[in-house]
């Protein structure tokens, strides 16, 4: 669910560096606001990694290969320190394997980190329930696949929205909707593995989450 | 007579015949030429099937030479008509990749440059990927380091 380098005008890839640098100044001034706000540091530089790795796990879907995104479970452990995590994971996966590229880098951090912060406002709506309360799975659960959903949305319609004269609108349209079909079965997996995930940190170390407070 | 009328007959079934077996003969040209084969892969090995592929000529960037899809094996090729940087745009379903390719023509072989090797390389020689990466492995593990050797509140 990267766009690569090459295929977005550069109007649309400094847009997306703007809108980018807007949020991480709106996050990082909600951090400075915490208590102490290099604390949740290491948690999100280990999320950071987790996101940076999940990528690279493709499951083959033919004719299409999806890969986790895990941008909701970053949303809802991370809260506002997800949208930073997630500009390190993407620049990493750029700059070491060519996954998205520099250039998109902006557009890339927004498809990824709107949604993951749509998960932690989410999961805030159930705040006074424990993670093993149903209400609070079905709303981790929403956060985790609608986070997925969210990202899928918004690269299919940048995807269709810039397709170039040369491309077979018909065969790029017939391809989305396969990846759409795609995105819908992963936005299924990563809300049940999201579910999963938050559980296990709250039964092993519900520290680790911040679904008591809101930061 | 007798004996020309038969060989009249045996000459037109022979001629008959033969043009049956004229009219089912198949004929292959062959002409080795330089082609280029780009493998188009999701990953590090699902090929990715009809995916739609634009080239572009070295002289120009904008107009597209050449326009086609993937095989099932995500392979894709074309010879192309001059030496230079030749530009090969894959996209399928918003993913896809850019490369560019080197062309020298060399007469008499055929030269298949498959530039998904070639990239790798590059990649795996790239000082800056390299760093990057020896960076990120001992932030990585100060960071694990710092978070479990911290003391819980």
């Amino acid at each position: 669910m990267h766009i690569p380098d090459g295929f977005l005008s550069p109007t649309i890839a400094f847009g997306g560096y703007a809108g980018t640098g807007g949020l991480l100044w709106f996050c990082c001034r909600r951090i400075n606001k915490t208590h102490i706000p290099t604390a949740q540091l290491p948690k999100a530089a280990l999320l950071t990694a987790a996101f940076f790795v999940a990528s690279l796990i493709h499951i083959p879907l033919p004719p299409l290969s999806i890969h986790l995104v895990l941008n909701g479970l970053m949303g809802i452990i991370l809260g506002y320190y997800a949208l930073p995590a997630i500009v390190v994971g993407l620049f990493l996966q750029a700059v070491m394997f060519f996954h998205g590229g520099l250039f998109n880098l902006g557009v890339n951090a927004l498809i990824m980190g709107l949604p993951a912060l749509f998960a932690y406002g989410t999961v805030q709506l159930g705040v006074s329930l424990p993670p093993t309360h149903w209400g609070q799975r079905i709303l981790t659960f929403i956060a985790g696949s609608g986070a997925l959903l969210g990202s899928a949305l918004l690269f299919v319609g940048l995807a269709l929205s810039t397709l170039t004269p040369e491309l077979n609108v018909g065969l790029e349209q017939q391809a989305l909707t396969i990846a759409g079909l795609g995105y819908g079965l992963q936005a299924v997996i990563e809300g049940v593995l999201t579910v999963i995930v938050i559980e296990f940190l709250y039964r092993v170390r519900p520290e680790i989450l911040n679904l008591h407070r809101s930061i | 007579m007798k004996f020309l009328f038969w060989i009249t007959g045996v000459g037109l079934l022979w001629a008959t015949g033969e043009s049956q077996v004229l009219a089912h003969r198949s004929q292959i040209t062959v002409n080795s030429l330089n082609a280029v084969e780009i493998t188009a892969l999701y990953g590090a090995s699902q090929p990715m099937q009809q995916a739609q592929v634009v080239v572009y000529p070295p002289d120009d960037s904008e107009t597209p030479w050449q326009t086609g899809q993937t095989d099932a094996q995500g392979k894709y090729r074309f010879i192309p008509d001059q030496d230079g940087i030749w530009e090969i745009k894959v996209r399928q379903a918003g993913h896809g990749v850019i490369t560019h390719v080197p062309v020298e023509r060399e007469p008499e072989t055929i030269a298949i440059m498959t530039e998904q090797p070639q990239e790798i390389e590059h990649q795996h020689s790239n000082p800056l990927r390299q760093g990057v990466m020896i960076l990120s492995v001992l932030w990585g593990c100060i960071g694990t380091a710092c978070f479990f050797s911290r003391k819980s509140n």
